[in-house]
């Protein structure tokens, strides 16, 4: 059974007045248990819309939202709960920070689910390692840190509460290369040691491949593609036609294939770019004739 | 070439803090597109603001067109040569139309109404974005905004453009758009470009490349020096270009390729000379 089940759901901004606007039009979506699902889209696409509606936050203009088999909105007075089981963290979480110190900010989500204080301890030290941030960081007040670093205290917030679903915005804009490759590798242990399921939109394409099981394609507020990562990145043309891009590396060895040369068109990674370059030299020649 | 900004043994601090930059010493010339690199909180955006005279070194000094920013007298005068557009489009409006907007900066020159017209009007041109003159800027996307945010700076006819990462928050193709505006007023209008970016692929554009690390300028020079230090950016754990990442892994490999490419096409070309002769194993 899905986790997260999404049946013929429609969003409409401003429905009441004269200059209504649809942001998302009848969309199906099945994600299942401890996935990791990627959503890229050109701006305005209605990513963060369809994000939204996972816990709750926009209630759809039609259709319905699924988790657990249960309709989300059949009790809106418990909505709150799906809160608890989704966690979402926004387009610059660090406007998200309020609390005077780190570890403050970070307990805050714990003490509201009412867990014990040995417990609230150890999840705040454990998101804190988890987003590569040392200790010695707790005591100090959100405010003296920089854009990166308030941005990773803010996905830890999130974090400490162990949502079953995690649901994050464009965590990786702005950060340098390597803090974006470490957020990364971090989030991943995170989720092999959780076994939760995590949704992350970006416009890094390096990143979705780098993480994603499955990757959903958002284009003016419909799905145009929702399927394994390798088969979405194999459609360049599709993803490049409604403004989005492959990663460099695929791109230069589409250029490279469309030159003659035998090497595959799915490579998303350096290291394996390489070993195709290499096998070249391997084989004879290495030119189609 | 013509010197513009320069910045010459440049430390700075906050109050009582620790040095965020140290021994800065580096020169923008008239027209010249330079790319700042460097890991979060390397100090690239306080260069920057010193450029424009938004922070005074604690030590040293930086001019601009000959004028010392910590002359108090001449700041608006150098805030008028040298404009900044920041990383979020929504931080830097300040009108409810994409020409009142852009505007803002010409009126607050004090221009007549038919210069401020004309200035409107050239620089929304310039930028692609003319058709939009009448737009309200908050239905425009992330990539329109900051090309209407680059069109307020245009208008008050800059020498120089300081961007701090204006692409970081767009899709793949509103940031080629951005960019290919970038290009167009350093080539047609010879207006000279700061960009702060973490893209290697920005970077790579520009003239002069100035990798920072840890508040001091690591090395700088045309993307080719800068990108065949590899040894030198790794210990410094900077991320390589993919391209130039791939041909060092090649190069490892024994493969017969120049250092310091950085461009997709370049590599084509290297690989090409060398994959009939078999020149590696």
């Amino acid at each position: 059974m899905s986790l997260i089940e999404i049946r013929n759901l429609s969003y409409i901004y401003s429905k009441d007045t004269n200059c209504p606007k649809t942001a998302l039009s009848n969309i199906n979506i099945d994600i299942y248990d401890n996935e990791i699902i990627g959503i890229i889209g050109h701006t305005g696409s209605g990513k963060s819309t369809l994000v939204q509606h996972f816990n709750g936050l926009l209630k759809p203009t039609s259709g319905g939202i699924y988790i657990n088999g249960l309709d989300i909105w059949k009790n809106p007075k418990k909505i709150r709960d799906i809160r608890f089981k989704v966690g979402l963290v926004f387009q610059y979480p660090e406007y998200q920070i309020f609390e005077d110190t780190v570890y403050k900010d970070i307990a805050f989500g714990p003490c509201n689910m009412n867990l014990g204080p040995n417990e609230i301890q150890n999840r705040v030290i454990e998101s804190i390692r988890m987003v590569g941030l040392p200790f010695s960081i707790l005591d100090k007040s959100p405010f003296e840190l920089s854009g990166g670093e308030k941005r990773k205290v803010a996905i830890a917030g999130v974090m400490a509460m162990k949502p079953n679903v995690i649901v994050l915005d464009e965590p990786t804009a702005g950060l340098d290369p390597l803090s974006r490759k470490n957020f990364i590798e971090n989030l991943k242990t995170y989720h092999s040691r959780e076994k939760n399921t995590i949704v992350i939109v970006s416009h890094n394409m390096e990143d979705i491949v780098e993480i994603s099981d499955r990757v959903l394609v958002m284009n003016n507020g419909r799905v145009e593609m929702f399927d394994r990562t390798k088969d979405i990145f194999s459609n360049g043309d599709v993803l490049m036609r409604i403004g989005l891009d492959v990663p460099k590396i695929t791109k230069i060895m589409f250029k490279l294939s469309n030159e003659g040369y035998r090497v595959k068109r799915d490579v998303f990674s350096v290291k394996d770019g390489a070993e195709e370059i290499l096998n070249l030299f391997r084989c004879d020649g290495g030119l189609n004739d | 070439m013509e010197k513009l900004i320069d910045i010459n043994n440049v430390n700075f601090k906050y109050n009582d803090g620790n040095y965020i930059l140290s021994d800065i010493n580096l020169i923008i010339n008239r027209g010249e597109f330079v790319s700042l690199l460097g890991s979060n909180g390397s100090g690239k955006s306080t260069l920057s603001k010193l450029c424009n005279a938004m922070l005074m070194p604690t030590h040293g000094s930086v001019t601009v067109d000959g004028l010392n920013t910590i002359d108090n007298k001449e700041k608006y005068n150098i805030r008028c040569k040298v404009g900044l557009v920041q990383q979020n489009p929504d931080n830097q409006i300040v009108a409810a139309t994409v020409e009142e907007d852009v505007a803002f900066g010409p009126e607050n020159l004090q221009l007549s109404p038919e210069e401020i017209r004309k200035r409107v009007d050239d620089s929304l041109k310039s930028v692609g974005m003319y058709k939009y003159k009448d737009s309200s800027i908050y239905k425009l996307s992330g990539g329109e905004k900051q090309k209407v945010a680059i069109s307020g700076i245009v208008a008050m006819q800059p020498e120089c453009i300081i961007l701090d990462e204006p692409t970081s928050m767009l899709d793949p193709k509103s940031r080629k758009d951005v960019l290919d505006t970038i290009i167009k007023l350093n080539k047609e209008q010879k207006i000279a470009i700061i960009l702060v970016t973490h893209y290697m692929d920005e970077a790579v554009l520009a003239d002069k490349v100035v990798m920072m690390d840890k508040g001091r300028i690591l090395i700088q020079g045309t993307p080719k020096e800068v990108f065949s230090n590899v040894e030198l950016l790794k210990e410094h754990k900077f991320t390589l270009p993919e391209v130039t990442e791939l041909t060092e892994i090649l190069r490892n490999n024994r493969c017969d390729l120049p250092r310091g490419i950085y461009d997709e096409d370049e590599f084509i070309l290297s690989l090409k000379s060398i994959v009939g002769g078999r020149e590696c194993l």
